[in-house]
C-alpha cells in the first residue's frame, strides 16, 4: 500500500456510494427477514397434567398416521359429556409414540398397544398415568405388537414377527415368547384358551390361513386350525362358536365373516353375501361393517349369532352417515354401539354412538383415525 | 410475529430517515463511469423464467449435492429426508417433483420407475452452471426432451481452459463433521490441436451420524443420535472432446455413479432402530454433436443410461424375514434438434427423440414393463429489434409394453406453448414477458404397475403453466449491476396422480383424481457491485409466495386448503463479500409453515424455518497453481428443524475444502 491515505478515503467512499445504491435492496430484505406475511398458527396451550381421578367413561385409541408419532388417546367423560384428545400426553407429558393398534383394560391397568413404536405402554385405568412401557424387540428388531387379549395373570400380546408375547399382569414384565403363525393380526381370549389369527399379511400373495390355539396355563401353542385366507378380527360368541374375518387377497378372494366351532375347530359357516372388514359381538348379535375404498361408503350390519342370519342389512335406522367407518365396540352393560369414523385418514375422526335399534345418541370429536375403544370402569 | 413486522416497520422507517439525511452528491461520480459491454445473461432477458448461479455461487454454498444449489432458487420447494445421503427431490411452483426434468450437459437424467430424480446423487463439485427453467420451451435447438417437463434443472459442467498449457486440473479435499470426507480429482489433457480428454472423480463418505431433538412433549423429549445414515458414493466421468472448428463439436461422455447407503427412516418415538439399506450402481454413455452455423444449428444426442437399484429391509417380517428387492432400468435414446433462421425475422426449431426404457424387477408381478416414447417437437419465433414472440407444439406418441410384446398401455398428446417478451426501455433495460405452457407427466412405472398400489389405467396428470414478468436491469455508479425480476404466475393441475387407501390403511392405490389451483408472485434481486479492484459485494435474494389449493373436492375436509409440503412463503438470500484473496459469503434460506397432510388442521402443521450457513475462503495464485481453502459452516445457528415430517435436519456443522487447480 503506497498511498495509504488515499487509499482508505477511495475505499470509503466506493463503499459508501455502493452501499447508497443497494439501500433500498437492503431495505427490501430487511423487511422481509422480519416480516412474514403469512402468519403461522399458534400452538394450542398444552393442560397441564392433573391427577383428578375420573370414573367413567370410554377411552378411544387413535392410531394416527404412519411414521408421525401422533397416536393418541381419547377420553370421553359421561358425566360432562366433554371428549378431550391426546389425554395420554396431557397426564404424561409425552406421547403414545407410532401407530396405536389396540388397547385393552384388565383389572386396574389399561394397556396400550403401539404398533410401529413396538411398545406396550400400561397406565393406571383409573388415571392414565403411566405404569411401564413394555419394549416388544427381538434384540434390536422391533417385533410390531398388534393385538391384546387376557387371561388369568397374563396379557397376550400378538407380534407381527410371529410371536405371542405374555406379559405378567402383576410385575409387568414379558416372561415368554411363544411362536405363533405369520403376521399375527387378532387375538382374544375365550373357552380357557387363546385365540391366534395368523394373517401372513406380508407374505403377498401367499397369505397365511391359520388361528393358532395357545393354552394360557402351560403357554404353549397346542393346535392350528384352519381359516380362510388372511384372518383377522376374532371374537367370541359365548355359544361356543368363534367368530372371525378372513380378508382374502383384497382381489378375488373377498374380505368375509366366517364362523368356527370352537370345540372342534371346524369351519361352520363362511357369510358370502357381503363383505366384512371388521365387527363386534354383543349379546346375540354381530355388528359387522364394511367400508368400500373404491365407493368410499360404509356399511353395518347386524347377524343373529345364533341363527346365523342376518338380522338387519342397515344397522343405522336415523340416515346418520359415516364418511369413513374405521372401528366398533358395544358397551357391556349398556348395549350402547360405539362407531368411529376416520373422515378423510389424514385429520381428526369422530366416534358415534347409536342405540341398539341404530339411531344415534351422541357423537364426539376423537384424534386421527379412532379405532379401538375400552370402556371405563363404571 | 407482530412484533417482528413492527420491527421491520421501524428498521424501515430508520432507513428512510438516513436517506433523506444524506446531501445529493450523486451527480459527481457519474464521470467515473466505466462502459463496459457485460454479457448479458440469458436469465435477464428470457421470455420464460430462467434462475442460474454460475460457479462463484456455487462454490458459496455449503453442502455436497447439486440439491444445496438448487434451494437457493425461488419458486422451489426441496423434499429434504436429512443428511448427506438423504433423498432430496425439488417441488417447483408446487408441481410435484415428477413434473422437473434433470439434464446434465443436455442428457437427461431420469427414473423411470419413480418419475423422480434425487438430486443427492449429483455432486456440486466440478460444475459451471446450475439453473432453472420454468415453462421451459425454445425457440433454440435443443431436444424435444427438455421441452417435455414443467421445469427443468439444467446442469453445466466445467469446461477446461488450458491456456496454453497441455494438461490442467484440479484436486480437492473436504473433510467436515459427521464423518465428512469428499476428495476430487479432475484431469484435463489436450491430445491435439483441437480435442481433449477429461477424468473426474468424486469420493464421497460420510457417517451423517448428527444429534437431532427427539421433540416428545415435556416429559420425552431428549436427543439422540441419528443412526444408519451413512453413505459412500463414487461419481466418475470420463470426456473426449473434439471441436474441427469454432462453431462445431463432438463429445463422448462416460458417466458412472455407484453409492451404498443407510435409509434412517422416520423418526419413531420409542424405536430408533433403523437397518434399512439402499445401493445404486449408475452408468450412461452420451455421444453428442453440435454445430452451430451462422443460419443453421443441429444439435444430436445418442446414447444409453443402466441404473440398478437393490434395496435391503433386514427388519421386514414377511416369509423371507428380509426383505431385498433388485431394480434394473436401462434406457436408450436418439435425439436430433436443428433450428435455422428464415429471413430477417424468423427462426424456425424442429426436435425428435426416440427413447426406450425397461425396467426390470421382482415388484410388477414380474411383467417387466418397456416404455416406447416419440417425442417430436416444432417451433417458430420472430424477432424484432424489441420483441420476441414464439410458440410451439410438442407431440408425445407413449407406448407401454410387457414381455413377450403384450401391450399394456398407449398415449398421445400434442402441447402448446407460447411467450412472449418486449423490451419497453434500454437503459435501464426494461422488459415485460409473458409465457404459457401446457404439459404433463406421464405416470411412472411405479403409478402403473407396481403390485397391488399401481393402477394400469392411470392418466396422464396434466399441468397448465402460466407466467408475466417484467424484469429490470441497470448498471448504476459504473460499477453496480441490479437486476430485478418480479413474475406473478398461475399453475392447473388436473388428473394429479395422487395415492388413496385402496384396501386398507396398508394397501394404497394411484387415482387421477386431484385438482389442484396454484397461484403466486415471485420476487428475484441480484445486484453485484465492483467497488474497487479489491473488493467486489453481491447479494441476491428470491421471495416467493404462493398459494396451491386443493380444487379436488368439493366436499373433502380438505378442500380449498394448501396442499402438502409447500409452504405459502420461503425466501432465499445469498450474500458475498470478495476481498483481495478473501470471500465471505452468508446464505440465509426461509421456509415457511406448511402442512404434512392434504387437511390444513394443527395435527399436521409444520412451523417454518430459517437456515444460514456461512463460509470464509482465501485464495492465493501462483503462476501454474491455484490454491484455495474453503471453511463453512452450515445452519450457523444450529437450529432444530424438519423439511419432511419425522426426518429431522442436522444442526450446525463445520466442513473445511482445500483445492489445489493447475
Amino acid at each position: 500500500m503506497t498511498h495509504p491515505k488515499i487509499y482508505q478515503v477511495a475505499f470509503a467512499k466506493s463503499i459508501f456510494q455502493s452501499l447508497r445504491n443497494m439501500k433500498w435492496i437492503l431495505l427490501f430484505g430487511t423487511t422481509l427477514l422480519t416480516t412474514s406475511c403469512k402468519k403461522e398458527p399458534s400452538t394450542p396451550e398444552i393442560n397441564p397434567a392433573d391427577s383428578t381421578i375420573r370414573t367413567t367413561g370410554i377411552f378411544v385409541l387413535n392410531e394416527g398416521v404412519f411414521n408421525a408419532n401422533n397416536a393418541s388417546l381419547t377420553r370421553f367423560s359421561f358425566s360432562d359429556s366433554t371428549a378431550e384428545t391426546d389425554y395420554f400426553f396431557n397426564k404424561n407429558g409425552r406421547k403414545l409414540g407410532d401407530t396405536g393398534s389396540d388397547l385393552g383394560i384388565y383389572g386396574s391397568k389399561m394397556y396400550i398397544v403401539v404398533n410401529v413404536s413396538s411398545q406396550v405402554e400400561v397406565v393406571d385405568a383409573l388415571t392414565c398415568l403411566s405404569l411401564k412401557q413394555i419394549p416388544m424387540f427381538d434384540g434390536n428388531k422391533p417385533r410390531q405388537p398388534r393385538k391384546i387379549a387376557f387371561y388369568g395373570n397374563h396379557a397376550f400380546v400378538c407380534n407381527f414377527d410371529g410371536t405371542v408375547a405374555v406379559i405378567d399382569t402383576t410385575k409387568l414384565e414379558t416372561v415368554k415368547f411363544i411362536q405363533g403363525g405369520r403376521n399375527p393380526d387378532g387375538i382374544t381370549a375365550a373357552y380357557g384358551k387363546i385365540w391366534v389369527t395368523n394373517s401372513g399379511g406380508l407374505g403377498f400373495p401367499d397369505y397365511d390361513n391359520t388361528v393358532s390355539v395357545i393354552d394360557p396355563i402351560t403357554l404353549s401353542e397346542i393346535k392350528k386350525l384352519e381359516s380362510g385366507i388372511n384372518p383377522y378380527t376374532i371374537h367370541p360368541d359365548n355359544h361356543g362358536n368363534i367368530f372371525l374375518i378372513a380378508r382374502g387377497n383384497y382381489g378375488d378372494i373377498k374380505s368375509r365373516l366366517q364362523v368356527m366351532d370352537a370345540t372342534s375347530g371346524e369351519m361352520k359357516h363362511t357369510f358370502t353375501d357381503f363383505e366384512a372388514l371388521n365387527f363386534i359381538i354383543s349379546g346375540d348379535s354381530a355388528f359387522v361393517y364394511n367400508y368400500n375404498w373404491n365407493a368410499g361408503t360404509s356399511s353395518i350390519r347386524v347377524i343373529n349369532t345364533v341363527t346365523l342370519e342376518v338380522a338387519n342389512n342397515a344397522f343405522i335406522s336415523d340416515g346418520t352417515v359415516i364418511e369413513s367407518v374405521y372401528g366398533i365396540a358395544a358397551d357391556p352393560f349398556t348395549g350402547i354401539i360405539y362407531i368411529t369414523d376416520a373422515g378423510n385418514f389424514t385429520g381428526r375422526g369422530k366416534v358415534h354412538a347409536f342405540s341398539k335399534s341404530g339411531k344415534k345418541l351422541y357423537s364426539f370429536d376423537a384424534g386421527i383415525n379412532p379405532s379401538g375403544i375400552v370402556f371405563a370402569n363404571k | 410475529m407482530k412484533s417482528l413486522a413492527i420491527t421491520g416497520l421501524l428498521i424501515g422507517f430508520c432507513f428512510s430517515d438516513v436517506i433523506a439525511q444524506q446531501p445529493i452528491t450523486d451527480t459527481i461520480t457519474i464521470k467515473g463511469v466505466e462502459v463496459k459491454t457485460r454479457k448479458i445473461h440469458q436469465k435477464e432477458k428470457s421470455a420464460y423464467p430462467i434462475q442460474s448461479l454460475a460457479a462463484k455461487g456455487i462454490e458459496s454454498v455449503a453442502g455436497t449435492s447439486v440439491a444445496e444449489a438448487v434451494k437457493t432458487f425461488s419458486g422451489v420447494t426441496l423434499r429434504d429426508y436429512g443428511g448427506t445421503g438423504g433423498l432430496k427431490t425439488i417441488m417447483v411452483r408446487s408441481l410435484g417433483a415428477n413434473h422437473t426434468g434433470v439434464f446434465i450437459d443436455g442428457v437427461a437424467f431420469t427414473d423411470i420407475a419413480s418419475g423422480q430424480v434425487d438430486l443427492s446423487k449429483l455432486p456440486l463439485e466440478g460444475l459451471e452452471e446450475v439453473s432453472l427453467e420454468l415453462g421451459n420451451a425454445s425457440q433454440q435447438c435443443i431436444t424435444a426432451r427438455a421441452q417435455a417437463s414443467a421445469s427443468l434443472i439444467n446442469l453445466r459442467s466445467k469446461n477446461p481452459d488450458f491456456r496454453n498449457r497441455k494438461t490442467n486440473g484440479n484436486l480437492s479435499l473436504k473433510a467436515g463433521m459427521y464423518g465428512l470426507i469428499n476428495p476430487t480429482l479432475s484431469l484435463n489433457q489436450k491430445t491435439g490441436k483441437k480435442s481433449w480428454i477429461g477424468l473426474n472423480l468424486n469420493y464421497l463418505r460420510a457417517e451423517s451420524d448428527y444429534p437431532y431433538l427427539v421433540d416428545n412433549g415435556p416429559a420425552g423429549t431428549h436427543r439422540e443420535t441419528r443412526s444408519n445414515s451413512d453413505i459412500t458414493a463414487l461419481s466418475a466421468n470420463a470426456v473426449y472432446n473434439f471441436s474441427p472448428s469454432d462453431s462445431s463439436g463432438f463429445q463422448a461422455r462416460l458417466r458412472i455413479y455407484e453409492s451404498e447407503r443407510g435409509l434412517p427412516g422416520a423418526v419413531i418415538f420409542y424405536n430408533p432402530h433403523s437397518s434399512q439399506r439402499l445401493t445404486n450402481k449408475d452408468m450412461s454413455v452420451n455421444l453428442q454433436y453440435r454445430s452451430n452455423k451462422k443460419k443453421i444449428s443441429t444439435l444430436s444426442n445418442a446414447g444409453w443410461s443402466r441404473a440398478w437399484l437393490r434395496y435391503v429391509d433386514p427388519d421386514y417380517l414377511g416369509y423371507t424375514s428380509s426383505l431385498d428387492n433388485k431394480y434394473l432400468q436401462q434406457e436408450y435414446y436418439l435425439s436430433q434438434a436443428f433450428s435455422a433462421k428464415t429471413g430477417k425475422h424468423f427462426t424456425a426449431s424442429a426436435s425428435t427423440d426416440l427413447i426406450v426404457s425397461s425396467f426390470s424387477s421382482n415388484l410388477y408381478n414380474n411383467s417387466n414393463p418397456r416404455r416406447y416414447s416419440l417425442l417430436v417437437s416444432g417451433g417458430l419465433s420472430h424477432r424484432t429489434r424489441t420483441t420476441e414472440t414464439s410458440a410451439g407444439l410438442l407431440l408425445s406418441v407413449v407406448g407401454d409394453k410387457k414381455d413377450g410384446d403384450e401391450k399394456m398401455k398407449d398415449f398421445s398428446r400434442i402441447s402448446p406453448w407460447a411467450n412472449f417478451t418486449v423490451r419497453i426501455t434500454d437503459d435501464p433495460a426494461l422488459r415485460f414477458r409473458l409465457m404459457y405452457k401446457q404439459i404433463f407427466r406421464l405416470p411412472s412405472f411405479n403409478d402403473l404397475y407396481y403390485h397391488l398400489v399401481g393402477n394400469p389405467s392411470l392418466k396422464p396428470e396434466n399441468a397448465g403453466q402460466i407466467n408475466s414478468g417484467l424484469l429490470f436491469s441497470k448498471k448504476v455508479m459504473g460499477s453496480t449491476d441490479v437486476n430485478l425480476r418480479i413474475d406473478a404466475f398461475g399453475n392447473r393441475v388436473s388428473n394429479k396422480i395422487i395415492a388413496i387407501p385402496s384396501q386398507n390403511l396398508f394397501v394404497w392405490s394411484m387415482r387421477n383424481i386431484g385438482k389442484v389451483s396454484t397461484q403466486g408472485i415471485e420476487l428475484q434481486i441480484e445486484t453485484e457491485s465492483k467497488i474497487n479492484a479489491e473488493m467486489s459485494i453481491g447479494i441476491s435474494m428470491n421471495y416467493t409466495y404462493q398459494q396451491a389449493l386443493d380444487m379436488t373436492d368439493q366436499n373433502s375436509a380438505s378442500y380449498k386448503h394448501q396442499i402438502p409440503y409447500i409452504p405459502y412463503e420461503t425466501f432465499s438470500g445469498m450474500y458475498f463479500i470478495n476481498y483481495r484473496s478473501f470471500a465471505v459469503n452468508y446464505n440465509l434460506l426461509f421456509n415457511g409453515f406448511r402442512f404434512s397432510a392434504g387437511e390444513n388442521v394443527h395435527e399436521n402443521l409444520l412451523p417454518g424455518w430459517w437456515i444460514s450457513d456461512a463460509g470464509l475462503s482465501w485464495k492465493t495464485e501462483t503462476n501454474r497453481i491455484t490454491y484455495r481453502i474453503k471453511g463453512e459452516i452450515s445452519n450457523l445457528f444450529n437450529r432444530e428443524y424438519v423439511v419432511i415430517r419425522s426426518f429431522p435436519m442436522p444442526g450446525r456443522s463445520f466442513a473445511l475444502t482445500a483445492t489445489l487447480q493447475f
